[in-house]
């Protein structure tokens, strides 16, 4: 069964690359149109070490905006559960900045902020909060008041309750928004080079090559922001199993027991 | 067993216009198990309520001990309907949930806290997630929760009502040993009138608009209670007195 499940989306990547060579072959496309999955591969190895370094960029971008992003999202969140004036208030405005095209605003944020990273980080901060925000205060409200009656009978006070009744509630909905943010801080920091750089990344880079008409090195560069919004999805699958464990298993894991018998 | 541990006195609860509990009186000795009948809305859970310290009376005390308790929590066990496990506690952390949520729950605290489960069953469990465990399994959890809570005076909502009729009598049996064993103060509310005998010294029938105490009936069957109880004639004669008790409030 395990086997199954770990192979499985493997067995769906070779799907789609095997469709692609299909489409090339097959209906002979132009590799200036669409390039075969082995020219992109080429493409990707010839320009190894100055696309690593451009990754590296645009990874740094994506995980330092996405840090800063869910964090403020987090503790917006938790303001806006505790206090009804914050959360009124508040509201509107969040909504309103997701109405705003972000594309529409990276001009203006240049203005304030400059060429730099700053700018990029807004952005992608600004793509990856929202989630946070819906689904911790989602979590939060959906707690069961029982939970917190029975706690306040046992004398506990508000700080307590909130560490060890409402916050661990709120893990649940957060990875589902942090999942959903490590792909699209990828999407955030690219939209942050195309507008409002001028310094290198992938994104940058990617540009450039179209520009040239370089498509298997697009494709390649594609290829490489794609792994690494997955491997930023899969991080974060991981960290949810290992922090939520009673969600998949039936007891705590050992080192767990024994931590836990010496945290108390 | 004779000295009074806790005294409901004059207890009236009103929310807004409406009377919930209206003059509550009543006295409860020490090692007392004592349960509550009544239709719903009679008030049973905003008096327990009132004696957890959750809900301020409108006026009256409630004393235990000789100091006002009302609207003052963490003097008593309280247990509800629901187990309310905490989902991403183990049974170990469940069971020392009290001391966690006042202080810190030490190393003794969690040793005590599976001597407790080994004892009543749930040894080979401390280290499950509660949804890794059966309704019964769970109830159990949730009152040693309560028990390891420390208090003299435990309030137990229905704690069986969600359960199977079968299940249901092992864990009254349970109750009682486990009542027998820790000589506590035992407040039980119920809507299952086999149930409230069974269990009680004495049975209080509330009766509804507003809550007030209708009845109170010892309960003069020899312990220990067992099934064959449930058959016996002074049985039988309770439960058709607590019954017309109740049979006649709700035609009034």
């Amino acid at each position: 069964m395990r086997v199954v499940r770990l192979a499985s989306p493997l067995l769906a990547v070779l799907l789609v690359l095997a469709v692609w060579q299909l489409a090339v072959s097959g209906l002979h496309i132009q590799s200036y149109i669409l390039p075969s999955p082995h020219q992109t591969w080429q493409a990707l190895r010839d320009d190894w070490t100055s696309v690593r370094s451009l990754a590296g960029q645009t990874l740094y971008e994506s995980v330092v905006g996405f840090v800063i992003g869910t964090g403020v999202g987090f503790l917006l969140a938790v303001a806006m559960a505790h206090v009804t004036i914050v959360h009124r208030v508040l509201y509107p405005i969040l909504i309103a900045t997701q109405a705003v095209p972000i594309v529409a605003i990276a001009a203006p944020l240049v203005i304030i902020l400059g060429y730099g990273l700053a700018p990029k980080l807004v952005i992608v901060g600004l793509i990856v909060f929202f989630p946070v925000v819906v689904n911790v205060l989602d979590g939060l409200s959906s707690i069961d008041h029982g939970m917190v009656d029975l706690a306040r009978s046992m004398g506990a006070g508000e700080a307590k309750i909130f560490l060890l009744v409402r916050l661990p509630a709120t893990l649940t909905p957060l990875f589902s928004a942090l999942k959903l943010g490590a792909a699209y801080a990828v999407t955030g920091a690219v939209i942050g080079e195309w507008t409002a750089s001028i310094t290198p990344g992938l994104g940058k880079d990617l540009l450039l090559k179209n520009s040239r008409l370089d498509t298997a090195g697009v494709y390649a560069d594609v290829l490489l922001l794609t792994a690494v919004g997955l491997g930023g999805f899969l991080l974060m699958t991981v960290v949810e199993r290992l922090s939520t464990p009673w969600r998949t298993r039936g007891t705590a894991r050992r080192w767990f027991r024994r931590s836990a018998d010496m945290k108390g | 067993m004779t000295d009074t541990k806790l005294t409901i006195d004059s207890v009236e609860v009103s929310f807004g216009e409406t009377l919930a509990l209206a003059k509550i009186d009543l006295e409860v000795k020490n090692g007392e198990f004592v349960t509550f009948v009544g239709p719903s809305g009679c008030g049973k859970t905003t008096l327990m309520n009132v004696i957890a310290g959750l809900q301020q009376p409108t006026s009256g005390r409630v004393m235990m001990d000789g100091a006002d308790i009302a609207g003052k929590p963490g003097h008593v066990g309280y247990m509800f309907q629901k187990d309310l496990l905490i989902p991403w506690r183990t049974v170990t952390g469940n069971i020392v949930l009290g001391a966690a949520l006042t202080g810190r729950a030490t190393k003794s605290d969690r040793t005590a806290a599976r001597e407790l489960a080994a004892r009543y069953g749930l040894g080979d469990f401390v280290d499950h997630y509660p949804h890794a465990l059966s309704g019964g399994m769970r109830q159990r959890v949730a009152l040693m929760r309560t028990l390891a809570f420390h208090k003299e005076v435990l309030l137990l909502d229905e704690p069986f009502g969600a359960l199977d009729a079968q299940t249901r009598l092992e864990m009254q049996q349970w109750l009682l040993e486990v009542w027998a064993d820790s000589g506590r103060t035992v407040l039980f509310i119920t809507h299952d009138v086999d149930e409230a005998v069974f269990l009680a010294d004495r049975v209080v029938v509330m009766s509804a608009r507003p809550g007030r105490i209708q009845d109170v009936h010892e309960v003069a069957v020899p312990r220990p209670r067992t099934v064959d109880t449930l058959m016996s004639p002074e049985f039988m004669d309770l439960k058709s007195q607590v019954l017309s008790g109740l049979y006649h409030t709700e035609a009034e």
